[in-house]
């Protein structure tokens, strides 16, 4: 039986190198300000490399001052194609006492666009929901 | 130690409020890629059955489409106090691959942003796409 190898065709490459691709993680890199001061929701990522692991920061800007999400490790780092080398996208996740956030962002434009899936893990009654918001690279480096 | 949920979220749940599941209307239906050349997603039907939203992408084949699987979609509202469906996200599991597909309706068009992780070892680099979809009208009197 034949094995499928790809899913669309746009999968379907003929690889000339040996290697596993590196995808330069550096469009990712920095802090990110929310385009909208006034968000009820985040207010700023950073994403930094250690020693080849990547990992977001989170704060949120709920009340007079942003609340820390702590750090998480970047889960899988994506480019825009499966021969590309670029930094596209990614993915983390965070576990709150009830809630289970998988964070999903991606580069639009020279925007860091990240949506949240949020998920109650109690019996709140609350609605899993979602959040969409763009993000602009400060000038600033990474915290 | 366990981070503290975000309080903006806390602070806006009634815990009185009985759990009701989010309304997926907005997604169910055929969806059609807006590309005709699309090389990736031509097509995603989505429906709903007793378990809750389910999801099945098609990708351009060779000759032929090749369909996916059929795989269950979490519908989330655009807020913690809301039951209005205003996205949805899927995990898609091939075996060689496994697809994040997070989609949400905007203007009429399903935007669906997928995150693509190869498992086989071929070498292909994990990447993202977006791609966009318009609802099959059925001529069905």
């Amino acid at each position: 039986m034949e094995t499928v190898r790809y899913a669309r065709v746009d999968e379907r490459v003929e690889l000339a190198h040996t290697g596993p691709i590196a995808i330069d993680p550096t469009p990712l890199l920095g802090t990110w300000i929310n385009t909208n001061s006034v968000t009820p929701s985040i207010s700023s990522v950073g994403i930094t490399e250690h020693d080849g692991n990547l990992s977001i920061t989170v704060q949120s800007a709920s009340g007079p001052t942003p609340r820390d999400w702590g750090s998480a490790g970047v889960e899988v780092l994506y480019s825009n194609g499966v021969l590309s080398t670029a930094a596209m996208a990614l993915t983390a996740t965070y576990q709150f006492e009830s809630l289970h956030v998988h964070l999903e962002g991606n580069l639009s434009l020279g925007l860091l666009v990240v949506a949240t899936f949020n998920t109650f893990t109690d019996q709140s009654g609350g609605s899993n929901y979602f959040g969409r918001e763009f993000f602009y690279r400060s000038k600033s480096r990474a915290h | 130690m366990t981070p503290m949920t975000p309080a903006s979220i806390v602070e806006t749940i009634d815990p009185d409020t009985p759990v009701h599941a989010v309304d997926a209307a907005p997604f169910i239906g055929t969806w059609l890629s807006t590309n005709r050349d699309t090389q990736g997603i031509a097509k995603l039907v989505v429906r709903l059955d007793h378990d809750g939203l389910r999801m099945c992408a098609f990708g351009v084949g060779v000759s032929s489409l090749c369909e996916w699987g059929e795989v269950e979609a979490q519908v989330f509202a655009d807020s913690a106090i809301s039951r209005m469906g205003h996205a949805f996200r899927a995990v898609v599991d091939l075996g060689f691959k496994e697809t994040i597909l997070q989609a949400k309706v905007k203007k009429g068009v399903l935007v669906v942003a997928n995150f693509n992780r190869f498992k086989d070892g071929s070498r292909r680099a994990s990447y993202f796409s977006r791609e966009f979809f318009y609802r099959e009208v059925s001529h069905e009197s």
